[in-house]
């Protein structure tokens, strides 16, 4: 009796065990879709953008044109004709903020972490305009893995 | 009283699995946890493929990006004014960073797997330049690994 009880709990920590791992797996996938429509989203923003700016402290949140900004920075403005698109690492995730006329759109997009110099192994900043084109690197940590993102683009008004 | 004194004790009856019982569950039990484990490498291997080709599909979009809009000094390949195809030094990475056993890399969790390389390829006729990401896909069971890759056009 107790022999089959053995086997009956072994089973069941063995099936456990394998669902639990592939929910981390799934998890995992679920997390890096996320942050690729993330990625596309922002290559769409900035490729459409007619105005844009990275900052490294919080933007005004209405200005026309944008003010001057930085070139490496947490903050990425985007204007276009739909509208403006705010992304702003906060430490551990991405927040984006569509706003069309009075409709303010919100997306949170959590497990990120930032690059490092391979030099210095700083951390450096998500945004920047290295090589003179707008450029987003982040990682996101999963629960199985690394994932790094790089979006690059270059505005309209720059094209 | 002294015939029942001297004779054996009652037979006492317990509701039991016999051995063949016991033997076949833990045979069904066997083949079950082979099949699970045998589904859920297979699952964890064409998962990990999925998002292999996603990663190599995404990094390809990447330098095609860098190579079309960056300024001509930044472009991670120069267009050779030779007509005749050739292929440039090549970019390398990795498509999987699993996360380590803790404690095994305390400065850096993750780890390099499944190496990637990106070339351009000049072709002579207008249009022929391409970018070329080939990969490795690790072996499963009987299945070799496979050499696989993704090429992008670029804009004349």
């Amino acid at each position: 009796m107790v022999g089959v009880f053995l086997v009956v709990g072994a089973a069941t920590g063995f099936l456990l065990t394998a669902m639990q791992r592939q929910a981390a797996v799934l998890q995992a996938s679920a997390l890096e879709a996320q942050h690729e429509a993330l990625a596309e989203i922002m290559d769409d923003s900035i490729k459409s953008a007619v105005d844009f700016q990275i900052y490294q402290q919080a933007p005004s949140l209405s200005s026309s044109p944008l003010a001057p900004g930085n070139s490496s920075g947490d903050y990425l403005v985007c204007v276009n004709q739909q509208g403006r698109s705010e992304f702003h690492f906060d430490g551990t995730q991405i927040e984006y903020q569509q706003t069309q006329g009075k409709v303010v759109q919100q997306r949170l997009f959590p497990g990120v972490s930032q690059i490092s110099d391979p030099n210095t192994g700083q951390k450096e900043q998500v945004f920047n305009m290295y090589l003179g084109i707008v450029q987003a690197q982040w990682n996101v940590d999963t629960t199985v893995d690394q994932v790094p993102f790089n979006v690059f683009g270059v505005p309209l008004q720059m094209q | 009283m002294d015939r029942l004194r001297g004779s054996a004790p009652a037979l006492r009856i317990h509701a039991a699995f016999s051995l063949v019982e016991v033997l076949a569950s833990l045979f069904i039990l066997t083949i079950s946890a082979m099949g699970i484990t045998a589904a859920w490498r297979l699952a964890d291997y064409q998962e990990l493929l999925t998002r292999v080709d996603r990663r190599a599909e995404r990094i390809l979009r990447q330098y095609y990006e860098l190579q079309t809009f960056a300024p001509p000094e930044s472009r991670p390949f120069t267009v050779n004014a030779s007509s005749s195809p050739s292929a440039q030094n090549a970019i390398t990475g990795y498509l999987y960073h699993p996360r380590l056993i803790a404690g095994q890399n305390s400065s850096n969790p993750f780890g390099d797997l499944i190496p990637f390389s990106i070339t351009m390829t000049n072709g002579a006729a207008p249009g022929g330049n391409q970018l070329v990401l080939s990969y490795t896909v690790p072996s499963y069971g009987t299945q070799g690994s496979r050499k696989l890759t993704k090429t992008v056009v670029l804009n004349p």
